[in-house]
């Protein structure tokens, strides 16, 4: 965004009326305040989107083509793997490093912490964004995604764990829509609609707690049903739902260490001066939140392993698997994180968010794939299914960088004009 | 109750109550049949026409038939309820292999006999390829009888 | 003020959830607890007898107007076949399989087959988010095609791995499975197309009560021939179709992992923790918000009061 340089100061747009005091229309509101032209040249000159262009240049026939065709065109089509990477890691991986929305929510709404009150628009949004394209994802892996509403309202089956998933993340993203729509508002002009919104923030935000406690465990719960598929060291049937909310509130949080990260390197024009200035301070008290999380992670995992007396698969080959990915993916972590904050380095609670991210990655492709059937063959996941699941992951990209670049997430909306 | 739809076995009946008298060698060309036509499973396979005089050359009765007319039971497990029974009247294999298994009949089993008396189609198999098996004899379908046109299209035989 | 509207909100949340949680539990409740059919049919299958013939494939292919298969039926070269090194499974044009074990200790091959077992508690059935299993009182375990999703969670909880999903569709991709020829026969006093192709009687059709007496009486009286477990009765909360083996089951392609118990069981664990977390998580949270907005109230009125001293000492 080499736009925004000194010269252009009424630029980005970052309230509803101009210097002059005219109104921003809606265009220059979607072009950030530039002409299209400009809104152009500088889109063809970002060599990020160069590589956007790559991966859909493949990725959009590859969707064509799952629609057309079936799933079987595109992936496998194992009858022994039947979630691959499109729920391994779009929904079990996206879900927990989602988990920001409702973290945050906690913090600021429920125990007061207005210190994190900076960032916990970018939370909420990174929680949205997360979850609803787990729910993309689904679209694309579910067999039939126009029967999506069976569950709900066709035909129910209430007993079943993805029911409940089912239910509450579908509640959960109204939940966060509604608790995003502020910014929407002041965007659109429209402040006295967040009136409404603000009444019901306390339920809104406790609803945000029960749903995602339930959903983050359920997801977990969900491998519960195959007990004697999944490697016993990834499962166990009385913890695996502690497992999964407990690493997704470090995963959210990590999610939430890094993304404010990349905004600020790399669309600090972007920032206010709130985000920006409290930063330095927010991340550091979102890694000590994390390494807590971390750590009781660290120490639940080994409860289920004394609880099912499962000492012994430690000496074997997966075991060996097993203790890599304690090893990188939780006290890697737990150390940068506990050495970070203790030293206020943040660079170092960033290095430490980075890979907590990629250990919760690990550990979700690790239960749904690469730990499932551990008895039967490795299945290894269609290049197609690869390329698919990133171009995927470069639209939740896109969404987010535009929702980042327009709406007031990590600045403060001047419903005046700004003071020149 | 569930009841079994196959088409069965009149002819091999037939043949089974009529030959059940085997009392002495003397008799013995006389009385067993030489061939006998099965025509069990006609839906998918032709007829199977069986050497039964060829197999009574080889083997005892006993080989292949629980009892034969006129003798007491030989059968250590039969004995031991039956050692005292008259005589057999009947050898046919229909005489007590009905068309369905005993499984079927919504009757409780009484005690721990008769309870698992196999259907005539499996009675069949098991005792024919039972000692097919044994001995190296052909065991492959085809070897007893043909497909039918039907059995054909149903085993997706490729014509040649 | 502020208080008491989020007392309020408090208690209409928390009375919600309460509802929310009794219906939750009742709903729960009720399929946890599958009602078993004591009268319901199984087949017992007698891998002792069972020659590899493939005529109940071939029946199944039939009776379910299935695609015509590559190789014809009476074609043995199939049984070496398989993908990574494992055995044929069932899938979208195969509801049942034969394959081939050679286990070391006896000179001939053992055969089996493999089609859904209808478990009395199916882990397909609790794991089915629109309800699209049902258990029939005779035994067998259907499937509601109109209703399925596609989401295959039925075939992750499968522990038998029979439920197949028909990836090469895209305008039906669903699940399929063997259905007890429920339909077109079982309904109607038919025996299953397999059960009634099988020359050797290796499939008996009956209640599945009186199969497991014939099964024990099977094995009482031929103790060389049979291993002294009903493969079965007991796992995964017992299923209709029955094994008899004569080598350790395990060694004919069995998991004998599978434990003795319905898999919703171990399921269980997290629904009971469910109404919990819906009662209890408002009301301490609220509780939480409230302490916390108290102490900062408290830590305001304390500011005030110090800078109002402040100036009187000035």
């Amino acid at each position: 965004m080499k736009m925004f340089n000194p010269e252009n100061v009424h630029l980005p747009v970052s309230g509803s009326k101009k210097n002059d005091g005219s109104p921003w229309s809606f265009q220059d509101k979607v072009l950030l305040g530039l002409t299209p032209r400009q809104y152009l040249s500088q889109l063809c000159r970002n060599r990020v989107n160069w590589l956007l262009v790559l991966i859909f240049g493949v990725g959009i026939p590859l969707i064509v083509q799952r629609y057309f065709y079936g799933l079987a065109a595109v992936t496998h089509g194992s009858n022994d793997y039947p979630w691959g990477l499109f729920l391994g890691f779009g929904l079990f991986g996206m879900v927990p490093l989602s988990a920001s929305g409702f973290l945050l929510g906690t913090t600021v709404t429920l125990f007061g912490r207005k210190d994190f009150h900076p960032i916990e628009r970018l939370a909420l949004l990174n929680g949205l964004l997360g979850y609803f394209f787990a729910v993309v994802y689904l679209l694309v892996d579910l067999g039939m995604p126009w029967r999506l509403a069976y569950p709900m309202f066709v035909s129910l089956g209430p007993a079943a764990v993805l029911f409940l998933v089912a239910w509450h993340v579908a509640t959960y993203l109204s939940v966060q829509i509604a608790e995003l729509l502020p910014a929407l508002f002041e965007w659109l002009n429209r402040p006295a609609w967040k009136h409404y919104i603000a009444k019901i923030s306390l339920g809104l935000t406790i609803a945000g707690i029960i749903l995602s406690t339930l959903h983050q465990g359920a997801l977990g719960a969900l491998f519960t049903y195959a007990p004697t598929k999944i490697h016993p060291l990834w499962l166990s049937t009385d913890f695996q739902w502690i497992h999964f909310l407990c690493s997704a509130v470090f995963g959210g949080l990590s999610m939430v260490i890094i993304s404010s990260f990349l905004i600020s390197r790399y669309a600090s024009w972007r920032c206010g001066k709130e985000f920006s200035s409290t930063l330095h301070d927010i991340t550091l008290g979102l890694g000590k939140g994390a390494s807590y999380a971390v750590f009781t992670y660290l120490v639940i995992k080994i409860v289920a392993i004394a609880h099912d007396n499962e000492w012994e698969y430690l000496l074997t080959a997966w075991g060996g698997y097993f203790l890599l990915e304690i090893a990188i993916g939780v006290v890697i972590p737990l150390i940068l994180f506990a050495r970070g904050v203790r030293r206020g380095s943040v660079t170092t609670v960033r290095w430490a968010a980075a890979i907590a991210v990629i250990g919760i990655i690990w550990n979700r492709l690790n239960v749904a794939i690469y730990c499932f059937n551990y008895q039967l063959y490795q299945e290894v996941p269609h290049w197609k299914e690869v390329w698919l699941t990133v171009t995927l992951y470069a639209l939740y990209f896109i969404v987010y960088r535009f929702i980042v670049y327009r709406l007031p997430i990590v600045f403060t909306w001047n419903k005046q004009s700004r003071k020149p | 109750m569930v009841r079994v739809k196959i088409d069965l076995f009149p002819l091999l009946s037939l043949f089974f109550i009529i030959f059940p008298v085997m009392p002495t060698t003397a008799a013995f060309a006389a009385a067993v049949a030489s061939t006998v036509t099965i025509d069990a499973l006609q839906e998918l396979y032709t007829p199977v026409d069986f050497d039964h005089l060829a197999h009574a050359e080889m083997y005892n009765c006993t080989s292949c038939h629980h009892h034969t007319t006129g003798t007491t039971m030989q059968d250590e497990k039969c004995l031991k309820c039956h050692k005292n029974s008259p005589a057999t009247a009947n050898v046919s294999c229909s005489s007590c292999h009905h068309r369905r298994s005993t499984a079927l009949d919504g009757a409780e089993p009484h005690g721990n006999y008769h309870i698992d008396i196999v259907g005539l189609k499996g009675a069949l198999h098991l005792n024919c390829l039972g000692c097919h098996r044994e001995t190296g004899a052909p065991c492959g379908c085809i070897e007893c009888h043909d497909y039918t046109e039907a059995g054909r299209k149903r085993f997706a035989v490729q014509e040649n | 003020m502020k208080t008491q509207t989020s007392r309020r909100t408090l208690l209409k949340k928390g009375l919600g959830s309460a509802a929310a949680a009794i219906f939750l539990r009742a709903k729960t409740a009720r399929s946890h607890n599958i009602k078993r059919y004591p009268n319901s049919c199984g087949v017992l299958v007698d891998m002792t007898r069972c020659i590899g013939c493939r005529s109940c494939e071939a029946a199944c292919n039939a009776e379910q107007k299935l695609p015509s298969p590559a190789l014809p039926f009476d074609d043995r070269s199939l049984f070496a076949q398989g993908r990574h090194g494992s055995k044929r499974r069932t899938d979208e044009n195969h509801f049942t399989v034969i394959n081939r074990y050679d286990p070391p200790e006896i000179d001939h091959p053992l055969f089996r087959k493999i089609q859904c077992n209808h478990c009395q508690e199916p882990a397909c059935l609790s794991s089915c988010f629109v309800n699209a299993y049902t258990k029939t009182p005779e035994g067998a375990v259907i499937y509601n095609p109109d209703v399925c999703v596609g989401c295959r969670t039925c075939m992750i909880a499968c522990p038998f791995y029979i439920p197949a999903f028909r990836y090469s569709s895209a305008l039906h991709p669903q699940i399929v499975k063997c259905q007890f020829c429920y339909e077109t026969r079982l309904k109607n006093n038919l025996l299953p197309a397999c059960v009634e192709a099988c020359p050797q009687e290796a499939l008996l059709f009956g209640k599945r009560e009186k199969l497991i007496k014939i099964a024990r009486h099977r094995i009482r009286n031929d103790r060389d021939r049979y291993v002294d477990h009903i493969y079965g009765e007991y796992e995964a909360g017992g299923t209709s179709w029955l094994y008899l083996s004569s080598v350790e089951f395990d060694q004919v392609g069995f998991d004998t992992t599978i434990p003795h118990e319905p898999i919703l069981n171990s399921v269980k664990n997290f629904l009971a923790m469910v109404p919990m977390v819906l009662t209890i998580w408002p009301p301490l949270f609220a509780g939480f918000h409230l302490l916390a907005a108290r102490r900062a109230r408290a830590e305001k009125t304390r500011q005030e009061n110090n800078r109002e001293k402040a100036d009187e000492d000035v």
